[in-house]
């Protein structure tokens, strides 16, 4: 029988006391229970504790501060999107949490359990296939169905990156502080928090077991900075992103100083195409150049057997949402969210 | 469930046990013309199994359960 | 079956005493006229057309919405019993395999597990003519997701524990779960070759004759006319492939019973779009007396054609109930839900049709192949078969068989399939023709009311908006609109009565054993009641979904409406008349100088001053009058009537993404007398939005290598949301077709689930200048077609 312990913590440390007394397996953190209880509904988990972080008030809510924001990971997506400095100065960030899965789930979700969602191919989300992010030997969706699956940098499972909060923050340079009860804080990247599947297929993040994401930070973006994120799906109501592109620009009058292109439903790990950004930096942003990075952004996709239409979306989403951060194009009608 | 003919000739009454949607309700008689094309998109089941395939594990279908079959109930019995 | 020989009713019917009757015929504004009909003289008098009732025909709040808004209805999930035990399928996970043993025991020693039922082979009584034929003792697996025993628990999630722990040993046999593949000669074969039907010997087969060949059965042919000569007739021919996926139903409300076995009664609280196939079905099965079956289904939250028997749910869930002697409650899960319940088969069509030069369809060749899982049902020449005047006709459809969940009927059978190749097939002969798609409809369709609901269409804003040059647009986002029909048949269920009964007090009820699958039955049957007593609808008491009342048809062929509100009206007028009866004494004057007309009770000689109907009712002789009425058969039974409607689409098609953006919907349906248009409506936005999502997005999908649908939950299989429900604006055409006392037709099936994926089909040729030829018409298939698209200069 499938029985836990439910331990509800008001403190962050007494969550943490929670999860070092008992760094074991089985013992599993719930924010807003999303995905955990998807998870668990389906039987891919069967925790022995549950340690429910959901009323720790000191880890919610946004803050100004001199280098940034500082955001509390039980923040929800909805507070984030409807957070006006964000809207304005973090735009990539706004427009990525508001348009994720549906208004109720927004209301629930926190940004912590976004950025750390486990993926969402249907092999790995099936307890009937074993497979390689269970650390057994095989990866279904190469000679399965893959036409949702990742167009590169997928190395040995192709499932994609879930959290389009990621590819947000990716663009704005963001990091996350996880906390230990023995080993005190430290600071990670967006890009460093994910664990590539050919380093460990059985981790999708660094976190262990004994820590708590306790903040996001985001530095304070130069000035002359506009950002957008938009994401495409198959439906434009609560869909998973097919195709998504993240957008900030730093703007020298009419030349693009520094850019940063972010992708999500990619790769398995969100990622930024150095090549997309190479075809803006030091131009004028225009069609054109909108075209040609995303174009470029394409460069080295080596698409699975269901999903080369996805290497026709994505140049597509890049240049339109360049042209939407650069305020020559309104948003997507079209676009998911 | 009525016997049913068709341009071939009167045939024995299907299986009792043969169960359909379109078991239920009636037609007006002019509308024969279009009978084929339903009943090509009617689903069967048996009533014995609530399946697809009867106790002896062939299918079952208007053109299939006649007597003959090892299951076949009459209805007239 | 759908039988070829007249009701016995009908023939019945022919002996009663007639009386001629003018009743209204035809479209209000276009072709009203006057139609002599015979009808019985108990009928009731003539109903005029909606425009001069109170009731009936207006639109009145659902009579239940606070109940369902409130949550005060009682779903089958709502049914708690004293004692009440929750039962879970265990469920094969293989595609195909032999069961060679089934080890209970572990899940038995659960606590609070209280029974556990392993579903065998001749579980109904059946009886094999040829005993040495071995039939193993457990049934064949077919699909992944197949029922194989359930456990009953004190609890649901002791259930689920418990029903993990059932061992199957299986035998596995080779599979396929792929149309294609299946259709090989090599391919595994889902079922033995074909049964021995005793052919000659056994005095013949089955009632019809069709082939089996591998995992073939067909191909079922129809022919009518010479079709090789009618495409040699041909000016123009036009052929093509067309290839729609699977759909399942998903109702919001899964299948579910809770079953309560008592030594004299067997009570079935059902999620049934058929309390009385429910009754039938569980009596026949357990061989019981009808009446010791009793069904109750007060609320129900929709079926689409999947909802009809017990199914496994009601047969297991009353075997468990019958075993623990405790009630059972058995509500599938979502992912149940989308393998083992049924769906709406795919199509793969060859669709070939030739014109004259005038137009004229001078033939009209289907070849289709579908599967509809290990069943059948595959089928989709409906449209083809029906909708159109061709010389010639010739269909050959083929069922494919292949390892995955059996279909069910789903919302206008093969028809939403046959429309999408059916009806881009007619715009793409209409374009060779050099003929607009109405002018060339309106020369192959003689039906008067197609033709009306077409001049609506015709001079519709969004129709003349219509730029008729395909490909018009020249940047990437590129505006079409386009049109399809559908068409539906007039089934009547002769299985449908009502019981009216007026009490002292003034209030009025009507009892019948009709289910509300949602389309509202209940306030068209509260609204006829007013109409006749002069009482609001709420304040009418409407008492259905319980076969303890007289017998109510099932919801299924669009059949509800057009057959039971004829009996509830006769039931309501004689109740009436019984009233008349009861009162005129106390009113010192006789029934026949009676009349109840808007409320009011009045003499036609002037003996006394009109007198409200309540305070009447206080005058009755007894506390209670009542009358039973059952279905009259129509009055013109050679009279064939259809229903339909012609739907126009407004789609974007971002070129470059490969997304269909629908904006709008303008549908204009017949569905004979609106018996509550606001309902009807309703009906026609929910077949407008599931044919949008059937168009756009929905697909079961099965991984080929290991035989298991891969997106069996509301995440993965996609149902259109919000955002992508475009606008609907419907606007309903009053057909009178003087065939009962209510004159109602039915809507349900020929509601916009036809002729949606069509329309948006040929939006898409008219925004692109490319067909579009297989749905879901996803970005990759979207992609995938334009990138086939000739260039073209300008474009």
């Amino acid at each position: 029988m499938n029985q836990f312990v439910f331990a509800d913590c008001t403190t962050e440390s007494g969550a943490l006391a929670q999860l070092s007394q008992n760094a074991k397996d089985g013992i599993v953190v719930k924010a807003g229970g999303i995905d955990l209880l998807d998870r668990m509904k389906e039987g891919l988990e069967s925790p022995t504790k549950l340690v429910n972080i959901r009323n720790i008030s000191s880890l919610r809510g946004i803050r100004e501060t001199p280098e940034g924001l500082h955001i509390g990971p039980l923040t929800t997506l909805t507070e984030i999107s409807e957070h006006p400095l964000i809207q304005s100065q973090y735009t990539i960030f706004s427009d990525a949490c508001g348009n994720a899965a549906t208004p109720h789930i927004r209301n629930m979700a926190t940004l912590g359990g976004n950025l750390l969602q486990e993926n969402r191919c249907w092999y790995f989300r099936s307890k009937d296939y074993q497979c390689l992010r269970k650390g057994k030997e095989i990866c279904f969706a190469f000679g399965g169905l893959n036409q949702y699956h990742s167009i590169m940098d997928y190395g040995s499972c192709p499932a994609v990156a879930p959290s389009s909060a990621a590819v947000g923050l990716l663009g704005l340079n963001a990091t996350v502080e996880l906390t230990s009860a023995k080993r005190g804080k430290r600071v990670v990247g967006i890009k460093d928090l994910y664990v590539m599947p050919e380093a460990n297929p059985t981790k999708f993040n660094v976190v262990e077991p004994d820590e708590l994401l306790t903040a996001v930070m985001i530095p304070k973006p130069a000035a002359g900075t506009r950002s957008a994120y938009q994401k495409y799906g198959e439906k434009q109501s609560f869909d998973w992103a097919i195709a998504d592109a993240g957008v900030v620009l730093e703007m020298d009058g009419n030349v693009c100083r520094r850019a940063v292109v972010t992708m999500g439903a990619a790769s398995p790990v969100v990622r930024r195409s150095p090549q997309a950004e190479a075809a803006l930096v030091g131009k004028p942003i225009t069609e054109e150049t909108a075209r040609a990075a995303g174009k470029a952004s394409m460069e080295g996709a080596q698409p699975l057997s269901m999903n080369a239409y996805k290497v026709q979306m994505f140049p597509v989403a890049i240049y339109r949402t360049v042209l939407l951060a650069a305020g020559q194009m309104g948003r997507d009608p079209r676009a998911a969210g | 469930m009525s016997a049913t003919e068709t341009a071939a000739g009167v045939k024995s009454p299907p299986c009792r046990c043969l169960r359909t949607k379109n078991a239920y309700g009636t037609s007006p008689q002019s509308a024969e013309n279009w009978l084929p094309g339903v009943h090509a998109s009617s689903s069967y089941w048996c009533l014995l199994t609530q399946g697809p395939a009867g106790p002896d594990e062939h299918y079952v279908h208007l053109a299939r359960c006649g007597p003959g079959r090892s299951c076949y109930d009459s209805p007239e019995d | 079956m759908a039988t070829t020989k007249s009701h016995p009713a009908a023939d019945a019917a022919n002996s009663t005493p007639k009386k001629t009757v003018k009743m209204p015929y035809g479209v209000p504004g276009y072709t009203l006229q006057d139609v002599e009909r015979q009808v019985p003289t108990t009928e009731p008098p003539v109903l005029p057309v909606n425009a001069d009732l109170e009731y009936i025909g207006k639109s009145p709040k659902r009579w239940d919405a606070h109940a369902k808004v409130s949550g005060s209805g009682r779903y089958t999930a709502d049914i708690q019993l004293p004692g009440m035990l929750y039962a879970k399928f265990a469920s094969s996970n293989v595609p195909h395999a032999k069961v060679v043993s089934i080890d209970t025991s572990a899940a038995e020693k659960v606590p609070g597990v209280k029974g556990v039922f392993v579903i065998e082979n001749l579980l109904g009584g059946a009886r094999l003519l040829n005993p040495s034929l071995e039939v193993s003792r457990y049934p064949i697996v077919r699909y992944a997701g197949q029922p194989i025993a359930a456990v009953a628990a004190t609890q649901p999630h002791i259930a689920e524990e418990a029903a993990l722990l059932v061992k199957v040993q299986y035998a596995p046999k080779p599979f396929v779960v792929d149309m294609e593949m299946a259709r090989q000669s090599d391919a595994p074969p889902v079922f033995p070759g074909p049964a021995n039907q005793g052919g000659s010997a056994g005095g013949g087969g089955g009632a019809s004759d069709v082939p089996q060949t591998g995992n073939i059965h067909g191909p079922a042919v129809h022919k009518r006319g010479d079709a090789e000569q009618g495409f040699k007739d041909a000016d123009f021919i036009v052929e093509s492939k067309y290839t729609t996926q699977v759909q399942v139903h998903n109702a919001l409300e899964t299948h579910g019973v809770v079953a309560d076995w008592k030594p004299d009664l067997l009570t079935v609280w059902a999620s049934t779009q058929g309390t009385a196939s429910v009754r039938e079905e569980l009596a026949s099965f357990f061989k019981l007396p009808k009446s010791q079956v009793r069904v109750i289904t007060e609320f129900m939250g929709g079926g689409f054609g999947a909802k009809f028997g017990p199914g496994n749910p009601g047969v297991v869930a009353a075997a468990l109930s019958k075993q623990t002697g405790a009630p059972v409650r058995l509500m599938l899960d979502r992912k149940e839900e989308q393998l083992s319940v049924g769906n709406r088969p795919s199509s793969d069509q060859t669709l070939k049709i030739g014109a004259k030069k005038d137009g004229t369809l001078t033939a009209i060749q289907l070849i289709s192949f579908g599967t509809a899982g290990c069943g059948t049902g595959a089928g989709c020449a409906g449209p083809a078969t029906n909708l159109y005047q061709s010389a010639s006709l010739h269909t050959e459809e083929n069922d494919v068989f292949i390892n995955a969940g059996p279909a069910a009927a789903f919302r206008a059978p093969g028809h939403p399939q046959g429309a999408f190749a059916l009806e881009q097939t007619i715009d793409e002969m209409a374009e060779k023709l050099n003929m607009q798609p109405l002018e060339f409809r309106d020369k192959i369709d003689a039906n008067p009311v197609r033709r009306v609901e077409r001049q609506i269409i015709r001079e519709s804003a969004l129709w003349k908006s219509r730029n008729p040059v395909p490909n018009a647009d020249r940047g990437p986002i590129k505006r079409g609109v386009g049109l399809s029909q559908s068409v539906w048949y007039r089934h009547i269920e002769m299985d449908s009565a009502a019981e009216v009964r007026v009490h002292r007090d003034g209030s009025v009820e009507v009892l019948s054993a009709v289910q509300d699958i949602g389309t509202g039955i209940k306030t068209v049957m509260a609204q006829i009641l007013s109409e006749q007593f002069g009482v609001p609808p709420q304040q009418v008491s409407v008492k259905i979904g319980d076969t303890n009342y007289p017998v109510g048809p099932n919801s299924g062929g669009s059949v509800t409406t057009a057959s039971l509100t004829p009996a509830v009206r006769d039931a309501a007028w004689q109740a009436a008349q019984k009233f008349l009866v009861s009162v005129a004494p106390a009113l010192g004057t006789t029934p026949d100088d009676l009349v109840l007309t808007k409320g009011e009770v009045h003499s036609k000689s002037g003996h006394m001053q009109p007198i409200g109907f309540r305070r009447a009712a206080a005058k009755m002789d007894t506390s209670e009058v009542s009358a039973q009425a059952r279905r009259v058969p129509d009055y013109d039974p050679k009279h064939y009537d259809t229903y339909g409607g012609v739907d126009v689409a407004e789609i974007e098609v971002d070129t470059e993404m490969g997304i269909i953006h629908v904006k709008r919907f303008f549908a204009v349906h017949d569905c004979g007398r609106p018996m509550n248009p606001s309902q009807v409506i309703n009906q026609i936005n929910g077949g407008l939005i599931q044919g949008t999502s059937y168009a756009l997005y929905e697909n079961r999908l099965l991984d080929p290598t290991y035989g298991l649908m891969v997106n069996a939950n509301l995440d993965q299989y996609k149902i259109a949301g919000a955002r992508d429900i475009p606008q609907l604006h419907v606007q309903l055409v009053e057909s009178y077709i003087g065939q009962s006392s209510t004159d109602a037709s039915g809507i349900g099936e020929a509601a916009g689930i036809i002729s949606a994926a069509a329309a948006i089909g040929n939006a898409f040729y008219n925004a692109t200048g490319v067909r579009i030829r297989s749905t879901p018409m996803t970005p990759a298939v979207v992609l995938e077609t334009l990138s086939k698209a000739p260039q073209r200069s300008n474009a």
